[in-house]
This record gives C-alpha cells, structure tokens and sequence, in this order.
C-alpha cells in the first residue's frame, strides 16, 4: 500500500524543489550549517534564520533494511552536505546491495499518487 | 546523593494482554486500586496522582476524578512515551521528599489491542496520517516504528559486528524468564532455530526481536520513608534516578543507534545511588527490541560497547546467568506496558515475590525506560536498603 505524500506549509519550498527534480535543504544565514529539509532550529547555533539550497543530490548510504512486504531496501542517505535524509534504495534487493559507504545519487520518484519524493540508486 | 529515599510501598498490575472490554482509564483505575490496596491503603490516602498515557487514549488527568480523588496536592500527566515510568517515579520521590505530597500513585495503562485485530494493527494507524516532510519518509516506506529501530539496529550490528544469533540469544534468554512468570504473554519454549525461523517484521528484526502488544495498566505508590515504615510491604527504596534526551541530529557524525541517551541516565543515577554496576542484582531493561536491551546494557556499563551480543550469547542474561536481566521475560515475552514492564518486575523481584524465577541475590536493581525511536531516556535504581 502506497501512503502518498502530501505537502504542509512548511514544506511547500521542498515539495517545489522535488517537483522540479532538486532535493532541497536549509542552511543558517547565522552559521552556515546545512541541515535537513526539516529543520526549524539550526542544530549548530538554534538559529531559526534558515533558507532553502538545493544540494548536490550525492550521497553515500549509511545503513539499509529491508521490508518484506516490497521487497523495499530502505536506507539513510548521508548527503556530501551532511544531512541525512530516510529514504528508499532503487533497484536494490538487499541490504547487501548497499553496505555503508555505497555511494548513491537522487532519484526523484513519482510514486503515482500524491507528492513526488527523494529516492536514491546507486551512483555508477 | 539524597539523605533520606522516596519509597515504593505498593504496584498493581491488570490482567495483561489479549484483556478486553476496559478501554484504557478503566485499566489504569483499576491498577491504582490494586497498587493501593496492595500498599495496605486506601484512596483517600493518595495525594499525588501522575498519569501517563499513549496520544489518542481515553486515559487522561480525568482519572482523578474516575477515582473520586479529592484535595490533590499534585496531579499531571507526564509523557516521555518510553522513559515516562522512571520520569513519574523519580517526579513522585522528589515531590514527597520536599514534602509536596506524602503518597503519590504514578500509573500507565493501554488499550491498544482490539479484539479482532492483528497486534500489527494496533499502532498503525497513528504512523499513516503524516502530512508535510514526514509524509516523504512514509510514503517512501517507511509506516511505521519497526523501520525506524531497523535503522538503529542494522547500523549497531554492522558498526560492532553483533550477528542476528546474538540478538536472537536475547530472546530466547527472556523466554526462558518467563516460563515461570504466571503473568506472562509468551509462555511457550523458544530455541534459536525458533527465532531464526519467525518471519522478518524489517530486516534485521524478526518478529521475535520486536515486543509483545499488551492491553492493561500498571500503577505504583510512592511514598516518605517514614511512612513506609508504617505499611506492610517490603519497601523498595528508590536510590538514584536520571533521565537523558539526546535529541540525535540525523546528519554526519551522529551516533545514531550506537551509543543511546542510556550512557547518560545510567550513570547519572548510579551517581545519585553511591553505587556502581557491581552493586546492581538486577537489570530490568525497556525491550522495546532485542537490540534495545543490548545497546542500554552497554551504555549503562555492564560490559563495552559492541559486547553485549556476545553476553547474551553466553546465557548470562539468562536464568541461572551471572547477570540477570528482565527476569519475568520483559517486554519481549511477558507483557508491553510501557516502562511500567520493567520497574514492576524490579519491584516484584526486590520484595523477594517471584516464586520460581525469583533471583537469589535481590537486594538492588537499575530500571530503565527508553522513549520514542531512542529519543528518550529514564533510569531508577533501586534497592532494598536506604542509603
């Protein structure tokens, strides 16, 4: 069962960014620190003066599980910026596919119904 | 390190379980009659009530006046999820210590099994309405808790090497508690072949590494030790506490499921006790997962980090072990109330009543409590003697 995404306020700017095929995060105009697309507070200084980038869509994964029902491989990505982001691994069946440090990139994915979202493959 | 210790005086536990036709305020009324009936009083005597509940439930502050309480010197609702019976205990022991209130019922109770519903069911439907950011992570697959601790629990095996066997020797160490705990959900022998063989809930975790879901309330009153000395009951003094948030940011450098909010709390309230884990008989340890008990035992200290799979392992967590730990099978294999699982164990264990599975040496035991996906963390010690 697909449970499509749906956009709030909030996340408005990232939704908008998955629809023209950037993964969009926050940096603090304080500091600097680029932080996930969620962040209210920045987690370096709590700045709450953040604005979207978009990051560069490479990554590495930092661990994978499997869901039985897809099969799914579903995984935290680190992206070269920092942030981590829960997402769902393309054309990989098992965790071994993707042991920590695999290298990936974003794929925006159109699940169909709702909102797309950020999914990654394995970068070539 | 306190001069004098709060007391704990009295626990009720419902029926556990597959227990139908309360919803979740009449379960937790019922464990606060039998915790002060148990304590050798009556309602009238509480003046302190703190009640802890899932989102959603119908239990509430309300419970007050279920009960009929009346002239409350202290009445809140207090959640950490997880964390929140040890939160309540150590909230219930300063309060009667300063003399805010003299007997005060700290209780949790859920409904969260219906009656022709899977166990899966039970918490589905609150990981299924996500708008906004987290809409992405579910719809990506992501629906529900299981995930999340796969992530924690994949990254903690791979980072130390722990195998699914280790994890595995966690359950099939708290089974063998609880053949011999009356109250327990899962009393069938479990081997490790049984483990291995029950079907992946997310890979790494079977089915039998994710705990039991349980219908009922636990409740406990706490207590000045002057007037424990007036009660009936073994009074289980309540040592040291702590509590740790790590509000983990999940980006480079987190240790995110390796090291937990545990190897602040434990000890924090080791401190507060004057003990080390060498004075502790028994760990009574928030299960919520296989991998939940291995990581606390580490953070807390019982062994280094990466090692507690191997302890495991070695069945001296197990019945007749050097170390043992959730003693009446846990939330694993007896019942899922929460952190109210592992306190009333240690309580039925420290006042010497657990007949069959009773532990020789139980004079002391840690408690511990672990909130949301690792968000949050309590720790009790506990012990027989004051300091």
């Amino acid at each position: 069962m697909t449970i499509p995404a749906s956009r709030d306020d909030a996340s408005a700017p990232f939704f908008d960014g998955l629809t023209g095929g950037r993964l969009m995060l926050r940096s603090c105009i304080r500091c600097g620190h680029v932080s996930r697309p969620d962040t209210i507070s920045c987690p370096s200084c709590h700045s709450d003066e953040l604005i979207w980038i978009d990051s560069s869509g490479q990554g590495a994964v930092v661990t994978a599980i499997v869901d039985p029902a897809g099969p799914t491989v579903l995984a935290l990505v680190e992206l070269t910026e920092g942030p981590w982001i829960a997402t769902c691994i393309l054309r990989a069946e098992t965790a071994d596919d993707v042991p920590a440090g695999t290298p990936v990139r974003l794929e925006v994915l159109d699940t169909g119904r709702g909102e797309p979202i950020p999914a990654f493959a394995r970068a070539q | 390190m306190p001069e004098r210790n709060a007391a704990i005086v009295g626990y009720g536990l419902t029926e556990v379980g597959k227990v139908f036709g309360r919803t979740a305020r009449g379960f937790a009324a019922d464990a606060v009659r039998l915790a002060v009936a148990d304590a050798g009083l009556a309602l009238g005597d509480i003046d302190g009530l703190l009640v802890n509940a899932r989102a959603g439930t119908d239990l509430n502050l309300s419970l007050a006046r279920t009960l009929g309480l009346q002239d409350l010197r202290m009445l809140s609702e207090v959640n950490a999820f997880g964390a929140s019976a040890a939160i309540m205990a150590a909230q219930a022991s300063k309060a009667v210590l300063a003399g805010e209130a003299e007997t005060v019922v700290c209780v949790f109770a859920d409904d969260p099994k219906e009656e022709n519903a899977g166990g899966s069911d039970a918490y589905r439907a609150t990981s299924l309405t996500a708008t906004g950011f987290r809409s992405a992570e579910t719809a990506a697959g992501f629906t529900s808790v299981n995930h999340r601790y796969a992530l924690a629990a994949r990254r903690y095996m791979d980072h130390y090497g722990v195998t699914s066997s280790q994890l595995g020797a966690v359950a099939v160490s708290q089974r063998a508690w609880a053949l011999d705990n009356p109250v327990a959900q899962m009393r069938t022998p479990l081997s490790l072949d049984d483990y291995h063989r029950s079907r992946w809930v997310v890979d790494p975790l079977h089915l039998l590494d994710c705990c039991l879901v349980s219908n009922g309330g636990a409740a406990v009153v706490v207590t000045t030790p002057e007037r424990a000395r007036d009660l009936p009951t073994t009074p289980v003094y309540v040592r040291g506490w702590g509590q740790a948030h790590p509000g983990h940011v999940l980006e480079r450098g987190s240790d995110f499921g390796l090291v937990t909010g545990a190897a602040v709390s434990g000890p924090a309230a080791l401190k507060m006790a004057g003990m080390t884990v060498d004075d502790i008989d028994l760990r009574e340890i928030y299960d919520c997962y296989t991998y939940t008990l291995l990581v606390t035992l580490e953070d807390y200290g019982f062994c280094g980090k990466g090692e507690a799979g191997e302890l495991a392992a070695s069945g001296a967590l197990a019945p007749g072990g050097a170390l043992p730990t959730n003693t009446g099978g846990g939330q694993l294999s007896s019942f899922y109330l929460w952190g109210m699982t592992p306190l009333v164990e240690g309580l039925t264990q420290l006042r010497g009543e657990a007949g069959v599975r009773q532990v020789t040496r139980h004079s002391t035991a840690i408690v511990s409590g672990n909130g949301g996906i690792l968000d949050h963390h309590g720790t009790l010690v506990l012990s027989t003697a004051a300091a």
